[in-house]
């Protein structure tokens, strides 16, 4: 939680800096651009779209209204329009910060990398940057244009040698070289400045395996298996990192893990891809988010089904999916506030009485949750479960 | 990964993920300027200019459209100059009007062209819808028989003094109608008759046909991750000219289909032959032989099944073969674009490390598309190249997918001698570097000048001849009979020694995508005049030894004679 409120700091402070640019915002409109930066941050997107169409009847030429809407549309996988929305945040304003930067990544996802490199090196003629050069190197990458791939890996270094996504990169050019000592130094370098990233973790065990070193790589792999149990890539090379060293027991365990993984990470695969090329297609989004919550990547579900909720944005069921999987995620705020929304729409659906009441019991509130128990006897009188919890405040 | 004022830890996740599957191309041209790689294009001096393969496309873009199809070498008259075999496609019942033959039959003038006597050898009849041969003497007969994959019935056709009789129906081979891709003969149980191995690939049927698209509007070529898959068949030769069905008794059950390549090797050197097979989409497979016959698939476990991140690819072409000091055999697999060719080389006990960075074919691999795949030594000098014919499936790829072509020039990757391999294609120009839609690939020293040559099958398009015009070094060509095994002596290892070299060749069928290349074996000799030691390992565990065998021709050793007989 402490993380996540320190990246929430580092993003108002970001969005203010934005607006400062444009010091004759009418401050009503500031307030609701602030509103909507809120709503999408709690990924209710199309209030936050709502909100950015009501700021844009007064204020029509604010840049930082487009650039919102080009991120929400950019979350709903609706990428022509956000590129709408950036192009005019360029024509209102066209030295604003990340617009450039957030067409090339769209482009990356429409696998357009020339237009990617184009729109960096424009983000790069305003605000040069290590990680702007990054996305450059990576672009070049998928094209095989490896030189240059490494040239702006190398510059992103020299403009940023604290920059640890260069370092990885570099070193994974290095191993498809042919060149694994190096690729380990890289990496090396990577892991140091960012040493609890479990990709990176993941990155060097598989370094060591290949590099015909499996007993040094079992903690990096373990590391990562350790923290995402549904980290198919990882259980195979476990797998066959204990096999190079005898242990065919546990190797073999490992292997079968990742073989039953293996099919979630399919399904996953699958459903992102048909839900990205089909971003208005409800039951995609559902079956994404089903998929990865089966798996356990409960933040990424979540984000799944907001989509499908931007869709739907009526379905109690959705609602309550996201409600349960950010108590899932220790973040009952919102799981109260998500239940407290479906209430409002029917306060007669007693299960969601219940669950509010256990959010409330497990958070200390014991008051709320006998109260919220209470509001779903009033509704089925005869719940046993609702009784039996009641019973336990007693 | 959007510049969001809010980075989440998804972001790290997509990294993972795209860091792996992305990055690299072809290699900067070589700039080795002794190195003189020369290969003509002969199709049309050669007589087969006339060849078109037929996919019998009018518009359903019906998956088996795109993969198709081989083609090969076979000594059809027993003359000892190779012959060739090409598969001409096919045409969809009540769709189009019967079509060309599903076979065309070359005859070896001797004097570098070929003349078409599909008719004359008994094949011109047959309309089917075909993918590939596989050339062996099932029958112990001396002459050359051979199997035919087709998405229907399979074909197996006798070879009667050079004319060829269908003998299918009854032979055990007929049963099954699914869609066969790669077959190959090996002879499993080492009975003295060769085995057939049938690759199956998908469940499809003009009825449960998909609708694929590459721009969302038109209708274009599927991948096989929307069929489900078909397992291969594994086939005893009963030694009376029938075959049965072995599949699930010998181990090659349960299998995930989408099969497309197989190569017989000995990677653990207990002389029965086991099986890699390349898996579309699907994991690779590898099959070691039990010593009886039977095989247990240990792909997974060995570490050749995936990629790096244990992510299946898409499996096309294979070959394997000794391409370095190590002695050990390298599994090669062709795959799709922005997979790089797979190298997996023979560690210890069942594992196999992933070299395709080491080896320097990954990168320069990744783009392209790989079909046909074979080992050779393409300028005579001793160590395995590897040529790939390339071609992408997606007619427009280059419209939708940067860097990506339907049209692709070959790879050929020369060897250093120990494992390293640079692709001279980009830095030479001929008929390698012309783009083409490249499916299957062989070999054979058509032209008998000691030197090994290319065929090529396109997609809907020409077959290619290439002449090898790298004929500054020496060579020894080697001919086996078993008789005690297998007529073909399939699964014969030869080493052959000279002062600074030590090879390792192994007789077989198979390899490629589809395709025969021809049996006998090459050693490249560099400036060396004799080959100084041959030690010949037959199937049934004997070994032969010859020494100081001079070069510049090629011999013929039958099993037990002790003795070489030059051509």
């Amino acid at each position: 939680m402490n993380k996540k409120i320190v990246l929430i700091t580092v993003c108002l402070s970001f969005f203010f800096s934005a607006c400062q640019k444009n010091p004759g915002i009418d401050p009503a409109v500031a307030g609701l651009i602030f509103q909507a930066e809120t709503a999408f941050r709690n990924g209710y997107y199309n209030a936050a779209l709502a909100i950015t169409d009501s700021s844009l009847v007064n204020s029509p030429h604010s840049a930082d209204i487009h650039f919102l809407r080009g991120r929400v549309f950019t979350k709903l996988a609706r990428l022509n329009e956000a590129e709408v929305a950036y192009r005019t945040v360029l024509s209102l304003n066209p030295n604003y910060q990340g617009a450039w930067f957030n067409m090339g990544t769209n482009s990356i996802r429409q696998d357009d990398l020339p237009a990617a490199i184009a729109h960096y090196k424009s983000e790069m003629l305003l605000y040069p940057s290590a990680r702007t050069m990054v996305q450059i190197g990576r672009a070049y990458a998928d094209l095989g244009k490896i030189d240059s791939a490494t040239f702006a890996y190398e510059d992103a270094i020299k403009t940023d040698s604290n920059n640890a996504a260069a370092y990885m990169r570099l070193g994974h050019l290095y191993k498809d070289r042919g060149d694994i000592t190096k690729a380990i130094e890289y990496a090396t370098i990577g892991l140091d400045l960012d040493p609890e990233n479990l990709d990176y973790k993941y990155i060097i065990g598989s370094l060591l395996l290949l590099n015909e070193e499996p007993k040094a790589s079992l903690p990096f792999f373990r590391a990562v298996t350790s923290k995402r149990p549904w980290h198919y890539w990882a259980h195979h090379n476990l797998g066959q990192a204990l096999y190079r060293i005898g242990d065919e027991t546990q190797g073999q365990h490992y292997m079968d893990l990742a073989k039953e993984l293996q099919k979630g990470i399919q399904e996953v695969e699958n459903w992102r891809n048909l839900a990205n090329m089909n971003p208005d297609q409800l039951m995609l989004w559902v079956n994404l988010g089903n998929s990865l919550k089966n798996m356990g990547r409960i933040q990424e579900a979540k984000d799944a089904f907001l989509v499908a909720l931007s869709i739907s944005p009526m379905s109690f069921a959705l609602q309550n999916n996201i409600a349960n999987l950010c108590l899932m995620d220790g973040d009952t705020v919102q799981a109260i506030n998500r239940y407290k929304t479906i209430l409002s729409f029917d306060s007669t659906l007693v299960d969601i009485w219940l669950n509010l009441g256990v959010v409330h019991a497990s958070s200390g509130r014991i008051n709320d949750a006998r109260q919220a128990w209470m509001k779903g006897l009033e509704h089925d009188s005869d719940n046993t479960t609702l009784k039996d919890y009641l019973e336990t405040l007693d | 990964m959007t510049m969001s004022l809010c980075p989440s830890g998804k972001i790290t996740v997509f990294f993972v993920v795209i860091i792996f599957i992305a990055c690299e191309s072809k290699q900067p041209a070589s700039t080795n300027n002794e190195l003189i790689i020369n290969f003509t294009d002969v199709t049309a001096s050669a007589g087969l200019a006339d060849f078109r393969h037929v996919t019998g496309a009018i518009g359903d873009k019906w998956f088996p459209e795109s993969m198709g199809s081989g083609g090969g070498f076979i000594d059809y008259n027993g003359d000892g100059w190779s012959d060739i075999l090409l598969v001409g496609g096919g045409t969809w019942p009540g769709k189009s009007a019967v079509g060309t033959p599903a076979l065309f039959l070359y005859h070896n003038n001797q004097d570098g062209t070929f003349e078409n006597v599909t008719a004359v050898a008994g094949l011109a009849d047959l309309h089917t819808y075909g993918f590939g041969i596989t050339v062996a003497d099932y029958d112990n007969d001396d002459d050359d028989d051979f199997f035919f994959t087709t998405i229907w019935q399979n074909h197996l056709f006798r070879n009667d003094g050079g004319t060829f009789t269908n003998v299918s129906l009854g032979s055990g081979l007929e049963k099954d109608l699914l869609w066969s891709t790669t077959a190959i003969f090996f002879d499993a149980d080492q009975d003295g008759w060769v085995d057939l191995y049938v690759g199956s690939y998908v469940d499809w049927s003009p009825e449960n046909d998909i609708w694929c698209t590459l721009d969302g509007n038109t209708k274009n070529y599927c991948t096989p991750e929307l069929y489900n898959g078909v397992p291969s068949r594994f086939y005893l030769n009963n030694g009376d000219g029938t075959f049965t069905d072995k599949t699930e008794w010998a181990g090659f059950l349960p299998s995930p289909g989408k099969m497309l390549g197989a190569a017989e090797l000995d990677f653990n050197n207990d002389g029965w032959p086991d099986l890699a097979v390349a898996s579309d989409t699907q994991r690779d497979l590898l099959y070691v032989n039990n010593g009886n016959g039977t095989f247990k698939e240990i792909g997974a476990v060995s570490g050749m099944a995936y990629d790096e991140n244990g992510r299946a690819r898409a499996g096309m072409g294979i070959d394997a073969g000794v391409v370095d000091n190590s002695g050990k055999e390298t599994i090669f697999v062709g795959n799709f674009s922005k997979e790089m060719i797979s190298v997996f080389r023979h560690q210890s006990g069942n594992f196999f490390e992933d070299r395709a960075a080491l080896s320097k074919i990954g990168r320069p691999s990744l783009m392209t598309l790989t079909f046909g795949l074979f080992l050779f030594d393409a300028e005579l000098d001793g160590d395995l190249d590897l040529f790939t014919a390339n071609g992408h499936v997606q007619i427009g790829i280059e419209h939708t997918q940067d860097g990506i072509y339907y049209r692709e020039p070959s790879h050929l990757f020369l060897n250093d001698g120990d494992g390293h391999f640079f692709d001279i294609v980009p830095s030479i120009e001929g008929p390698l570097a012309n783009p083409i839609v490249g499916r299957g690939a062989s070999y054979s020293d058509y032209d008998k000048n000691g030197t090994l040559d290319i065929l090529v099958t396109e997609n809907n398009g020409p077959v290619h001849l290439f002449r090898n015009d790298n004929n500054k070094n020496n060579f020894l060509r080697v001919n086996v009979k078993s008789t005690t095994g297998n007529r073909n002596g399939l699964s014969t290892k030869l080493v052959g020694i000279t002062k600074n070299n030590r090879m390792v060749r192994r007789v077989k069928t198979g390899s490629s995508f589809m395709s025969h290349s021809e049996t006998t074996v090459t050693f490249g000799l560099g400036s060396e005049e004799t080959l100084d030691s041959l030690y010949i390992y037959w199937p049934n565990g004997s070994m032969e030894r010859f020494h100081n065998i001079h070069g510049g021709k090629e011999v013929n050793i039958t099993e037990g004679q002790g003795k070489l007989v030059a051509q």
